[in-house]
């Protein structure tokens, strides 16, 4: 006997039926098509066809949401749960899942955020959420090895203008509005949040070994380490920093003070291969 | 297919985020853990290092819930690169996934759904298990899922459904006994006929764990002890199949490491009495 559907459009249609039902997802307006699902799946006497669906359905958002209130811990305790459960279910009309893991179920939210409702009340929110899936990422970013004070000692003073310097494969640098980094803190360290001031700050997100860290970036580095993550040779660096700070008799030693906490926060690749390239070039 | 292809591993339980640290630090008397897959399908940082240090001391299986052998849309061949990058790098005992479709037109529902018992479906499986393990370069282990619906279209029982496929594309079963009794809670059928029709040359895992009984159906939910009934059904399959490599799945409300190895030493427990006497279980 032939089956009432293909395979391919059997499959489609429970998806349809399952996101429709879940009050999430892409299908959630589109018309239930309740006689076909009756022809389907089999209901009886104590589950109907369409309560054994509803299962499926209530799992999808409860599985999705789940996953991300793990990823966007402080969004959701700013936005409150049942501000963050509507976001979810609008974000996931919008941005149905496509990978495999569901750890990138997620990733457009900050974005998503930003032209919600839900963030009227806290503007800040979609910069949160930004922070949060920035130090995620971080999290299970690259493998590197960082620059380190020895392999810096091995530089002679005439190499140095030419060494490549290059910021390692999780460093990222936020431009913000809000100054959102202390509710991340403070949501990490258990304790109470408050409204952010608002005030133009870049924060700076790298991995050291194992650890993700953030920080406010200080009066002269964002030009530095946004060259830094594309990479440049140090004179280009320290030019940009000058730039940004302008020339004066302190800025050699905003330079150098820099370059001391890049390599001691273990921001910086370690190139030295590549400083033995450009040696020889 | 050989049975002695896949080894003996003994009692393990399932690797968890909250147990890293006791693992790592302790190294607890353990046979064997089982990852989830997509959890270590990461570019870097401390999950392959977990991975990498534990797999210094225990054997490990790969249980993935995305190879959606039963989909319709094309085999994920990224996802398939990345898995056998992982394999090669670690090393495991062997590679499981589930009999079921978890997506469709490039959409990710991120459940396990079942599929119609149909020769329909199983031509449509068949070849892909067979190009999967022809890609990987070994035989890959199929779990029975847990369902809450059931086609009208079907036209198999579920057991023959399970036992054709793994016959026909010549991989192993990963029987979750919990399943199997959820299963013939939520579709009126006797467990046990289920664990004596299965192949027993094809089982080489046994998944146990915990559900919700939520009166008009059982959920598939991980979060709660094995309960006697399955334990009962263990046995059953214990004396059927032999001494089976048996994981203890507990995927919510973790609790205590501790809990996870009493439940492993239950199994190994329950199943050394119903071996003939030189049986492997210890």
């Amino acid at each position: 006997m032939d089956s009432t559907y293909p395979l391919a459009e059997l499959q489609k249609l429970i998806y349809r039926v399952v996101t429709r039902q879940s009050g999430a997802g892409e299908h959630r307006r589109s018309p239930l098509p309740a006689a076909e699902v009756d022809k389907i799946i089999a209901g009886e006497g104590r589950l109907s066809a369409r309560a054994r669906l509803q299962i499926y359905a209530n799992a999808y958002v409860s599985r999705l949401l789940d996953a991300m209130k793990e990823d966007y811990g402080a969004t959701c305790a700013v936005l409150g749960e049942s501000a963050f459960e509507n976001l979810v279910a609008d974000y996931l009309a919008a941005y149905p899942p496509t990978e495999p893991s569901i750890m990138y179920a997620g990733r457009y939210l900050p974005d998503f955020l930003n032209g919600h409702s839900v963030s009227l009340p806290s503007p800040f929110a979609g910069e949160l959420a930004l922070l949060e899936r920035t130090v995620l990422e971080a999290f299970v970013g690259p493998d590197s090895d960082a620059l380190d004070p020895a392999t810096i000692r091995l530089v002679s003073p005439e190499q140095w203008p030419i060494i490549p310097i290059k910021a390692g494969p999780n460093v990222r640098v936020l431009d913000f509005e809000w100054r959102v980094e202390p509710i991340l803190r403070a949501v990490e360290a258990g304790a109470a949040w408050a409204a952010p001031e608002r005030r133009a700050n870049s924060i700076l997100v790298w991995r050291r070994d194992l650890g993700v860290h953030y920080r406010e970036l200080e009066h002269g580095e964002r030009a530095g380490l946004a060259l830094a993550i594309e990479g440049g040779k140090f004179s280009e660096i320290c030019e940009a920093i000058a730039k940004e700070v302008g020339s004066s008799e302190e800025t050699a030693a905003l330079i150098n003070r820099l370059f001391g906490r890049w390599i001691a926060d273990g921001v910086l690749l370690n190139v030295m291969p590549d400083v033995a390239g450009a040696m020889e070039g | 297919m050989r049975r002695t292809e896949f080894p003996f591993l003994g009692f393990g339980v399932g690797l968890r985020r909250p147990h890293y640290g006791h693992v790592l630090e302790s190294h607890p008397r353990m046979d064997w853990f089982e990852i989830v897959t997509e959890n270590f399908m990461v570019r870097g940082g401390r999950p392959l290092e977990v991975l990498q240090r534990v797999r210094e001391h225990y054997p490990i299986v790969m249980h993935g819930v995305s190879l959606s052998i039963g989909s319709t849309d094309p085999l994920n061949r990224a996802y398939l690169a990345q898995l056998k990058s992982l394999a090669e790098r670690f090393q495991p005992a062997w590679i499981s996934d589930h009999l079921c479709w978890t997506g469709v037109g490039g959409r990710n529902l991120h459940d396990l759904m079942p599929l119609p018992y149909t020769e329909e479906s199983v031509a449509r499986v068949v070849p892909r298990i067979r190009e999967v393990q022809d890609f990987l370069g070994c035989r890959i282990v199929i779990e029975n899922v847990s369902s809450y619906m059931a086609y009208r279209d079907s036209r198999l029982t579920e057991w023959e459904f399970l036992g054709a496929i793994a016959d026909q594309a010549d991989c192993a079963i990963l029987l979750d006994v919990n399943n199997v009794f959820v299963n013939a809670h939520n579709h009126n059928f006797a467990a046990e006929t289920y664990i004596d029709s299965i192949p027993p040359e094809r089982v080489v895992q046994i998944h146990l764990a915990g559900h919700q009984d939520h009166g008009a159906y059982l959920l598939d939910t991980h979060d709660h002890p094995v309960r006697e009934e399955v334990w009962r059904l263990y046995e059953r399959a214990v004396c059927r199949f032999g001494p089976v490599s048996t994981l203890i799945e507990w995927d919510d409300k973790i609790p205590d490491f501790s809990w996870l190895q009493a439940a492993a030493e239950e199994a190994r427990g329950r199943c050394g009495p119903l071996l003939p006497s030189g049986s492997d279980t210890e």
